[in-house]
């Protein structure tokens, strides 16, 4: 237990050389190491733009987590602002979103009715309310996407909000723009025997096997030296994970604990063990050019913070599901909006 | 040196031997020349007796192995169409979540049974490397069926991680698939070998009965010129069978190979072209499943659909055209096809449940349905007109085949007989001269 902040600020300083080299060369730090040549220019020339991408991130952290100020009033809904993305959207009749239909708890399809549902499926069902009205969930139009294409999708404007247990990092807003913080996750480890592996550590000293989804931060946090012993088991999804662990192809598997406690929900057998070794905090994703969008969204969750509709949406989803006790929820975030506009 | 030296002694010494005989001949007496003459000609019919029969069960026994392989051609693909509509199924069902209908499932389960008798059946009738091909599939399609029934019981629990193991079936039913195909291709070879073996079989006949024909020809104008007789009756008798032997083995030998043949060329070509339809459009409407199942994202599965697509169109225009095969199925599977690009404009424009609802039922409001527009009940008619087309190019296949055989039976027993016959008046057409000098 005492060793967490330890590993944390070993973390951090892992990040924060990463994303200095990418400011510095245009790169992209771990997690998103492969980018197509476009993405890789606009990144080069977003460097050279003090307002919109970071020149270093001294502290990766606190930095992801800044957004752009909400809007001071919200408009009402069906009536955006001419000439904002807002009423394009609205014009267009459609929010379409990408969102993930395998993660249950958070975006996973039902089974039975066929609908998408979770925490992210009503975050932004609160978003479509707020630009159509009391009509607005039926006008999303939601395209399943998965880990990979989460920013690619975004970048190509085949999506316009991205709401899938999404990460805010500093290398991601470089690509990409981001909400203020509507969830605090952070990656943990689930296992099929609790006594044998109480937590990540266990599982490095005996050199079992743990599943991550190829092309996650997950996976770049069980890669580092820290963890040395273990052996990493890529998947293409994280549900995959699952299956080799019911396959008997790995003994635990890595991920965030809002994911995980959805596989626990899935398989008695399995169970979350330790603390969290990484804070994840989720964004709703948007096009970088999209900065009154992320105005308006950012206005919305911030009302949403106030008046308890996200306090609300993390009971609907983590507590009366039973993936968590009450006490286990992490408390709503506090958003930052100190992010200069560009 | 010395055994060079040695064998050319040898030699030398044999063709003196032969030069010595061969003027022993010239200066026998004309009794022991008609023996010799008689001894020749019978010994030469017998040969055409055992070599024709020979020649005939080796084109019988060719056409045989080219019919089994046929058959077994289409045993291989009734696997793989089973498969292919067994995944359908699956994927249409976990579309539709826990409402799985019993009928679909009974569908199913019958879909797995047929291929996994079919199975053992193509096991039999394999060579062996194509039996271990096989055993390899049969041990795949119990580990896919094992994963379908994991996705199906997370499925009906409301858990996404069935549609993990619905990927990794579906992964693995693409291997087995691919197995299969390579079955098909090497017992189409088998199928073309065996053809092959049938054209070459008639050479030891047509050389067996000239023999016997130059013996008699010329036995009979020594015989004539010799002992002034005109025609010697037997000799001219087994010339004739002789002539007969030729003409009519040759060509009762000849149509059998070429129904044979024709069987491969047109039934058997055209059940192969439908059967591969079929897969390929049991497999598009897995695609298509997969489609909506990745909601609003299928554009990957969009692409296998539209490949799938064109080898259905491919083949039965192929089949159509060529044949007068599978027109009816053509035009069933592009009704299927319009429909389907309702499905996707539907998936693209936002509608997703009225996709869903289009893609599994049919059943949708009054826009849609004026349009006319049923992928399931399509595509059902495809499926029906293409099977009876492929069970009735099979039958007429194996029929063909059957009737291509039939003959060589007969013709092989005839033959062999038709030898010992001519052996008999050769005996007897020398004999009446021999007894002239008793």
């Amino acid at each position: 237990m005492n060793t967490h902040p330890r590993r944390l600020r070993v973390g951090r300083r892992w990040i924060a050389v990463c994303c200095a080299a990418g400011a510095l060369v245009g790169a992209a730090c771990a997690g998103d190491a492969t980018l197509p040549d476009e993405v890789v220019g606009s990144i080069a020339e977003a460097t050279t733009t003090p307002t919109t991408a970071p020149k270093a991130c001294p502290d990766p952290s606190a930095y992801a987590s800044m957004t752009y100020p909400a809007l001071t009033e919200l408009p009402a809904p069906g009536a955006m602002p001419d000439g904002t993305r807002m009423a394009e959207i609205q014009a267009r009749g459609q929010l379409v979103v990408g969102v993930s239909a395998d993660t249950l708890l958070f975006g996973s399809r039902n089974t039975l009715s066929g609908n998408i549902e979770g925490f992210d499926i009503d975050v932004l069902k609160t978003i479509a309310r707020a630009i159509f009205g009391a009509d607005g969930e039926d006008r999303i139009v939601y395209k399943v996407i998965t880990y990979a294409q989460r920013l690619p999708s975004l970048e190509a404007g085949a999506v316009d909000i991205v709401a899938h247990t999404m990460t805010i990092n500093c290398n991601r807003w470089l690509r990409i723009a981001f909400s203020s913080v509507y969830y605090q996750a952070g990656q943990k480890v689930l296992v099929k025997d609790k006594e044998r592996f109480p937590d990540v550590f266990a599982l490095r000293d005996a050199g079992a096997r743990v599943c991550a989804p190829e092309g996650s931060t997950n996976i770049d946090e069980i890669s580092k030296p820290l963890y040395a012993g273990i052996i990493v088991v890529p998947k293409p999804d994280i549900s995959d994970c699952l299956v080799a662990m019911q396959q008997g192809q790995a003994e635990a598997t890595t991920g965030d604990d809002t994911v995980l406690a959805g596989f626990a929900a899935q398989d008695p057998s399995t169970e979350l063990v330790g603390e969290a070794f990484t804070e994840e905090p989720y964004g709703l994703g948007m096009n970088r050019n999209d900065v009154d969008l992320v105005q308006f969204v950012n206005a919305v969750l911030d009302q949403a913070r106030t008046d308890g509709t996200l306090e609300d949406i993390a009971k609907t989803w983590l507590v009366d599901t039973g993936a968590l006790d009450a006490g286990d929820v992490p408390p709503v975030p506090e958003p930052d909006f100190t992010r200069e506009l560009p | 040196m010395a055994t060079l030296t040695r064998s050319t002694g040898r030699f030398a010494g044999s063709a003196a031997t032969w030069i010595r005989q061969t003027v022993a001949l010239r200066s026998a007496d004309s009794p022991t020349k008609l023996r010799l003459a008689m001894a020749f000609t019978v010994l030469a019919a017998l040969l055409l007796s055992i070599a024709g029969w020979y020649s005939i069960d080796r084109r019988d026994t060719a056409i045989d192995d080219a019919a089994r392989a046929a058959e077994q051609l289409i045993q291989v693909q009734d696997v793989r169409v089973q498969v292919v509509q067994a995944d359908s199924i699956a994927s249409n069902a976990y579309l539709v979540g826990g409402q799985e209908s019993p009928d679909q499932r009974a569908e199913y389960d019958s879909r797995i049974a047929a291929a996994a008798a079919g199975l053992l059946v193509a096991v039999q009738g394999a060579s062996s490397l194509d039996a271990t091909e096989l055993e390899s599939v049969n041990q795949r399609l119990a580990v896919y069926v094992g994963l379908v029934e994991q996705a199906r019981a997370n499925n009906r629990q409301g858990f996404p991680v069935g549609a993990a193991y619905q990927r990794q079936a579906r992964a693995v039913a693409s291997v087995l698939v691919d197995s299969l195909r390579t079955v098909e291709q090497s017992t189409r070879q088998r199928v073309d070998d065996s053809m092959a073996r049938a054209h070459r079989s008639s050479w030891s006949l047509i050389a067996s009965a000239l023999l016997v024909l130059i013996a008699l020809v010329v036995g009979s104008w020594w015989v004539a010129v010799r002992w002034r007789r005109l025609v010697n009756v037997p000799l001219a008798i087994a010339a004739v069978i002789v002539v007969l032997v030729l003409t009519v083995g040759l060509g009762v030998n000849g149509r059998a190979v070429s129904k044979a043949g024709d069987a491969v060329r047109g039934p058997l070509s055209a059940a192969d072209l439908v059967a591969q339809a079929r897969a390929a459009a049991f497999d598009a409407r897995s695609s298509e499943a997969l489609t909506l199942i990745n909601r609003g994202n299928g554009a990957a599965y969009e692409t296998e659909w539209q490949l799938s697509s064109s080898i259905v169109a491919e083949a039965l225009a192929e089949s159509c055209t060529t044949f007068g095969v599978g027109c009816g199925a053509l035009l069933s599977y592009e009704a299927y096809a319009d429909s389907h690009a309702l499905v996707r404009s539907l998936d693209d424009a936002g509608d997703w449940d009225q996709a869903v609802e289009l893609a599994t039922a049919g059943t949708l409001n009054t826009v849609v349905q004026s349009s006319g527009s049923n992928p399931p009940a399509d595509f059902e008619a495809f499926a029906v007109a293409s099977s009876d087309e492929l069970v009735e190019q099979s039958t007429t296949a194996a029929r063909s085949f059957e009737e291509a055989d039939a003959p060589l039976v007969v013709l092989r027993w005839s033959v062999a007989a038709a030898g010992l016959v001519i052996a008999g008046l050769a005996f007897s057409g020398y004999g009446r001269r021999l007894r002239e000098y008793r």
